[in-house]
Order: structure tokens, then sequence, then C-alpha cells
């Protein structure tokens, strides 16, 4: 835990010293801003951060509590593994959602289309036997017999 | 394949539009690849709203096909061509094969935010439900017919069902007060989200298009198979 808490102290004095100092002020300056807003203007804060953003401000404000907790560096540690793990586990189950739901609907899109071009050439194939086919001769239907008529009886005279 | 023998309207071409709608199809794997890359994880939702470019266009274009659909229904029903009812069987497989889509797109980002796949209790996702039963019937009361002006008949009063069934759905998104699935976000997306949307939206509408031509060719065949 020692080694831990060294190896933060000593990544994050470095990044102190190589901070420009005015920047480095300003940065402090925004992290106390920041800590003095409400929780829910905080959260609306956050969510325009870049993420280079959020990870200097984090830092500021570490480096802010530190003095009142020496503790917090390697809770910050814990809390931020244990929050990586959680969010890497969410964050890779929202990406398979999202590559299933490409892949079902290309599925489902290409299906219809092979379907479609299957199906026509089946089509077009047997409308083209069929004109091809030679019609059958036609069905002779039987005359109904009907008896002769009489001949005309001559009148005699 | 010798088509000499098929009446003009089958094999009529319209080399320019197959070549445009083609092209114009091609947005697709396009405007998905800016969905992929250009707008930032969400931060409730992180990836995972990125199934909302695929979900939302395709379930737009779910909506208008019946109505199209309906239309050349009404016109049948006035005019009495058999060509509106070809027209209005393609639009109405599209609107199947998109309303799958939607079926399958959804269920798979509710699994992801909501942690359940469906909520029989949210009226939006029932009045879908109701819409894809309505194609179901459509279709499948029309195998059910044999005498081809019977089933376009038939046909065009079940294709206004179905529109009738789109159009409340479209306004149960817009009117009903949100449950799980979420209202209409047009007017509260950021510049960045709002372009991806609205190119994926365009290029599935062209994507639309081309499909219904093919769809429109393959129905006049297969009249043509039915008719003795």
């Amino acid at each position: 835990m020692n080694l831990i808490r060294l190896t933060l102290l000593v990544v994050f004095a470095t990044a102190a010293l190589q901070a420009d100092p005015i920047e480095r002020a300003n940065a402090l300056q925004q992290a106390r801003d920041f800590l003095k807003l409400a929780p829910q203007a905080q959260k609306d804060a956050a969510q325009k951060l870049s993420a280079r953003e959020a990870e200097a401000l984090k830092t500021q404000i570490i480096a802010l509590r530190a003095k009142q907790n020496p503790d917090l560096l390697s809770l910050d540690y814990v809390i931020t593994q244990l929050s990586t793990i959680s969010a890497l586990e969410v964050a890779q189950s929202r990406l398979n959602s999202l590559l299933w739901t490409i892949v079902l609907t290309f599925v489902l899109l290409v299906g219809f289309l092979a379907y479609v071009l299957y199906d026509q050439r089946r089509t077009l194939a047997a409308l083209s036997a069929r004109a091809q086919t030679p019609l059958p001769p036609p069905i002779s239907t039987p005359v109904p017999r009907t008896k002769a008529r009489p001949a005309p009886r001559k009148s005699k005279r | 394949m010798k088509m000499d023998h098929l009446p003009p309207n089958v094999t009529r071409r319209w080399p320019l539009l197959d070549i445009l709608l083609t092209l114009l199809s091609l947005s697709v794997p396009a405007a998905l690849a800016l969905a992929l890359t250009y707008p930032p994880p969400e931060i409730t939702q992180g990836q995972a709203h990125r199934i909302f470019y695929i979900h939302v266009p395709i379930a737009w274009v779910a909506l208008y096909a019946p109505i199209l659909s309906a239309i050349c229904g009404i016109l049948f029903l006035l005019k009495r061509s058999i060509a509106f009812d070809q027209w209005s069987v393609a639009a109405n497989r599209i609107a199947l094969l998109f309303s799958l889509g939607v079926v399958i797109s959804g269920p798979i980002w509710a699994k992801a935010i909501w942690g359940v796949y469906w909520d029989w209790t949210d009226e939006r996702l029932m009045s879908f439900f109701i819409l894809l039963l309505s194609l179901g019937g459509y279709f499948y009361a029309r195998s059910l017919i044999a005498s081809p002006e019977r089933r376009a008949r038939i046909g065009a009063i079940l294709s206004i069902v179905a529109a009738l069934s789109a159009i409340t759905t479209w306004f149960a998104i817009r009117l009903v007060e949100p449950q799980q699935h979420p209202g209409s976000l047009l007017g509260a997306m950021a510049p960045s989200i709002r372009l991806t949307f609205w190119l994926n939206i365009l290029a599935f509408h062209f994507f639309f298009l081309a499909l219904f031509r093919v769809a429109l060719r393959h129905e006049k065949i297969r009249s043509l198979e039915k008719s003795p």
C-alpha cells in the first residue's frame, strides 16, 4: 500500500512540477469553484467535460482535499479500480449490444435482398419455361348428338 | 435469361435511376461509420446510444411505408388498377422488413439500458407491436385469397388499417407520457448527435427507395406467375 502511495505521490509531484504555475493556479481555482457548486450543478458541469479535462479536474480536487485527508490518495486509487472494473463490464456489454444490432440488421436486410433476387430469378425461369413450352392441342369436345332433322316434306299438289 | 415474353412494365429498365439508387444506398454504410465514430459516447448510455442511429431511422421508414401503401390501396379502390395494388404490396413488404428491424434493435437496446427486453405495459411499444401484427395479418390474409381482384380489394382495406396503426404509433411516441420508451429527442440533441442522426435518416430513406424499387419489380414478376 505504501508503495502505491509513494508511486502516486511521485506521479502527482512530477505532474505538478511540469505544470505551468499560472495554469496550475487557474486549475486549482477551477477545482475550488467546482467543489462549491451544488451536487446537481456539479453533475451538469461534469457532463460537459472532455476526458482530459475531467482527469485534470480530478487531480486538482484530490490535490486540494489530500491536505485535509492524507489517506485520500490510496482511497482514490481503490475506488478508481473498483469503479473501472464495473465500468469496463458495462461498457463491454453495451458494445456487444451495438454489435448485435448491427449484425442482425445487416443479416435481415441482406437476407431480404437475397430472397427477393433468388425468388425473382426462379419466377423468371418458370415464366420463360412456360413461354417456351408449346401449347397443348385443344381438347376436342364431343359434339352432342342431335337427331337429324327430318327433311321437309314436299307438298303434294 | 430471355425476357421477350414478359410485358413491358416488367422489362422496362431505368439504368440511371438504378445507378443513382445504388449509389445513394451506399450512403447507409457511410452514415453508420459516421455514427460509430463521430458522436462522443453518451454519458448515461455509453456506446449503446449508437443503436439509436440504426433504430430510429428504420422505425421512421417502418412508419412511413404503411402510409404509402395505404395511399396506393385507396388509389386501387378508386381506379381498380392492379398496378396500385403492386405498389401497395411492395411498400408494405418493406414496412414489415423494417418493423422487424425495429423489434430486433429496440429490445437489444432496452436490455442494455433498462435491463429487460420488452415492457408490455408501455403504450409506445404496444402500438408498434400492433403495427407489426397488422402487417403480418395483411400478408397472411392476402395469402388466403385466390382471386387477384378480391385479394387486391381486401389488401387495400387492410393496408389502410396498418396505416392507421402506424399513425397511432407515431403520435403515441410524441404525445403519450413516457414510461420506459424515450420520447422524441429532436429538439434536445447535441450538434454532433443531430448531424449524425439526420444523415442516417437520409441514408435509410435512400435505402428504402432502392429496396422499394427491388420489391416492386419482384411483385410485378410474382403477379405474372400467378396469372394464367
